[in-house]
């Protein structure tokens, strides 16, 4: 890094690209193409968008798991983009993240005590003495009866299998924890209760949050700044209210005109309807110019030819569409 | 609904499952009507039922299903006693099913057109050998779901459509015969917002100018809201409450109702999500009253011993909890869901 790194970002993205070779050669399927962003400390960032946007594969670069095409990730100052093998065991500490399978994540035939004293041990957190204990003050901040020590993943329900897996993610003190959709294999009456749970550990041990969903009303109760994906870019970036309020770029109208809502007060403050049609195209062959112009209701002739510039159209509000004016900002 | 009679009649239907060492105990009592032309919503979390009954319309429920009571009357027919061939008549030209997953529900080794047009060839509306009028109607079937070029599409097989198009290819393969009833199980639940947005658009859209009647399978009480006339709430293996559907976004009575609707995320994001505590009691040996009391902020001694009979509270508002006895005290007790007890004859 060149520059000189606020000290208030946690996680600086920068220019990340992320392309998998397909069977021909020469073809790549772009899963994340230029995406720039930077939670700060403390801050739930919520990046959303449809299957196939490149939400997931982001999240699994940040842990290093995958291998970066080009640009560069720091966390806290340090350079992060080598992959998982490469970096440091304390910086491994620093980051953890929770699957969105709760019932895959675990492992069958480990108990949940033994699941939790993994990472206790490999990271060697607390002497092997006070490991027992460690595991039930963790079973307690995540509200957890202490009876599981014993139990297997089997012998849990879905909620209490997601709170296993915070609870592991958690062993390690991490100051930035990546959600990759932690609740979306769950009932809502359920999901309440994670949600809950995550924000409250939140205050209580100081992280950030990368939290990725498909549920923007999830978003909008729980995250500070929202990053809305389509083919592998980011479309618009905007705090949560503002996001809501006041969207910007065509493809977040449509998608928050699409939630089917329950309230009569949510109606009121959906935008007005754009009409969905289409569906999201290969990420092999990205469309020419703006990426979403083959399902943009508003899209004129530059659309077709010209890729739009992030521009910022509000303090701390950047969206990338024509119709959108603004000043250009730097990634 | 001003006919007289319900197109179907589901009247205190009990389904046990057979597990290993005694019975699950699924559906306890259910009764649902569903009136010509009404579009009603059936939702609950997943594990409460809403699946076990639909299948026990269609019958194509699991061999280890027992149904120890009740009764299904769909257009005049006591569908429990069909024998093969009236059955086979009814389902392929009177009832159609939509399943929650279209990968699935398409045979990957068959081209979609094939799919389409057996399924024509077998209603029996049509000669079954006139291979001409076969293909039109399946073209017509894809058009009306708005597909766009519906020749190519016929000749694709179902690996080489979008998700969003193989559940129209699905809703078309419904639809191709004439239909009294669609059920619609969890249909866009594999699907992204916006497309769910244009699969539902097209279910409701069909539904009306076909007059059919339509009962939508979701968990999602917003879908419910979009769709439906009248939205039934279920819970562990009964309908808690039924309402018309303004009428129980805006007046929730039964606690489990509330409970859901406080623990779904809200774009206003002004609320807190409160969630449910506990968990779905277990099928195998359920609590002899309201399968909910035990989840319930509400609950009293009574409502573990037996379950509470439907009160109607103002209008076709019917709420199956003992909260609302005084206040439905005045109107009688509900039809005809009157006798209640807590299961049926093990």
């Amino acid at each position: 890094m060149t520059e000189a790194v606020d000290k208030q970002d946690v996680l600086v993205v920068k220019n990340l690209k992320k392309y998998f070779p397909t069977r021909e050669k020469g073809r790549f399927v772009k899963a994340i193409d230029d995406v720039s962003f930077k939670i700060r400390q403390n801050e739930v960032v919520g990046l959303v968008g449809e299957s196939g946007s490149g939400k997931s594969t982001t999240a699994y670069c940040v842990m290093g798991m995958h291998p970066i095409t080009g640009g560069a990730l720091s966390f806290e100052g340090r350079d992060i983009s080598m992959p998982a093998q490469q970096r440091s065991m304390d910086l491994k500490r620093e980051i953890q993240i929770v699957f969105q399978d709760p019932g895959t994540s675990l492992n069958p035939q480990r108990s949940i005590g033994e699941i939790l004293r993994m990472p206790l041990a490999v990271h060697n957190i607390v002497p092997r003495s006070q490991r027992n204990t460690r595991i039930r003050e963790l079973l307690d901040s995540v509200g957890l009866p202490q009876d599981c020590f014993f139990k297997s993943p089997r012998a849990l329900g879905g909620g209490e299998k997601q709170l296993v897996a915070i609870a592991r993610a958690l062993t390690t003190n991490p100051q930035l924890m990546v959600l990759d959709e932690p609740t979306s294999a769950l009932d809502v009456s359920i999901q309440a209760k994670i949600i809950g749970t995550l924000m409250e550990l939140r205050k209580q041990f100081n992280m950030s949050y990368l939290f990725i969903t498909h549920d923007m009303s999830l978003m909008r109760n729980i995250s500070d700044r929202i990053a809305i994906m389509y083919l592998g870019r980011i479309m618009e970036m905007a705090p949560t209210a503002d996001f809501f309020l006041k969207p910007q770029h065509p493809y977040t109208k449509m998608l928050l005109s699409s939630i089917p809502v329950v309230l009569k007060e949510e109606a009121k403050v959906k935008p007005e309807k754009v009409p969905s049609q289409g569906e999201i195209p290969s990420p092999v062959n990205v469309p020419s110019g703006c990426r979403f112009h083959t399902r943009c209701p508003f899209a004129f002739d530059r659309c077709l030819t010209e890729e739009p510039p992030m521009a910022q159209v509000f303090p701390d509000h950047i969206a990338a569409c024509h119709l959108c004016p603004g000043q250009p900002v730097q990634p | 609904m001003n006919q007289t009679k319900p197109l179907l009649d589901i009247r205190d239907l009990y389904i046990n499952y057979k597990v290993y060492g005694g019975y699950s105990y699924v559906i306890n009592g259910l009764s649902l009507q569903v009136w010509p032309g009404e579009k009603i919503s059936l939702v609950g979390e997943s594990g409460c039922g809403k699946t076990t009954t639909v299948k026990s319309i269609l019958r194509v429920l699991p061999e280890q299903a027992v149904i120890p009571g009740g009764r299904i009357i769909f257009d005049g027919a006591e569908v429990l006693k069909l024998k093969n061939k009236a059955l086979n008549a009814m389902r392929s030209r009177k009832l159609s099913m939509i399943f929650q997953d279209p990968t699935a529900s398409l045979n990957p080794v068959f081209t979609v057109g094939r799919q389409i047009r057996d399924t024509i060839k077998y209603s029996g509306i049509v000669d079954r050998h006139d291979k001409k009028a076969i293909q039109e109607l399946a073209i017509k079937a894809l058009k009306d779901c708005s597909m766009p070029d519906p020749e190519r599409i016929l000749e694709n097989y179902p690996f080489q459509l979008s998700g969003g198009m193989r559940q129209r290819v699905c809703i078309a393969m419904a639809l191709a015969t004439a239909s009294k009833l669609m059920i619609a199980d969890e249909p866009t639940t594999n699907l992204d917002v916006t497309i769910q947005d244009q699969v539902l658009k097209l279910i409701r859209e069909l539904a009306d100018e076909k007059k059919m009647s339509l009962i939508l399978i979701t968990h999602s009480m917003g879908v419910a809201r979009e769709m439906a006339d009248r939205v039934c709430i279920m819970y562990a293996g009964n309908i808690v409450e039924t309402a018309e559907t303004e009428s129980i976004f805006e007046n929730p009575l039964h606690p489990y109702t509330q409970g859901l609707l406080n623990s779904i995320p809200k774009l206003t994001g002004d609320k807190v999500m409160a969630g449910i505590p506990g968990r779905l009691p277990s099928y195998t040996s359920p609590p002899p009253g309201c399968r909910f009391a035990g989840r319930c902020p509400h609950a009293m001694e009574r409502c573990s011993k037996a379950f509470p009979p439907y009160y109607r509270v103002g209008g076709q508002h019917q709420v199956a909890c003992y909260l609302y006895e005084q206040e439905a005290a005045g109107q009688g007790p509900a039809e005809p869901e009157t006798k209640k007890e807590g299961r049926a004859n093990d």
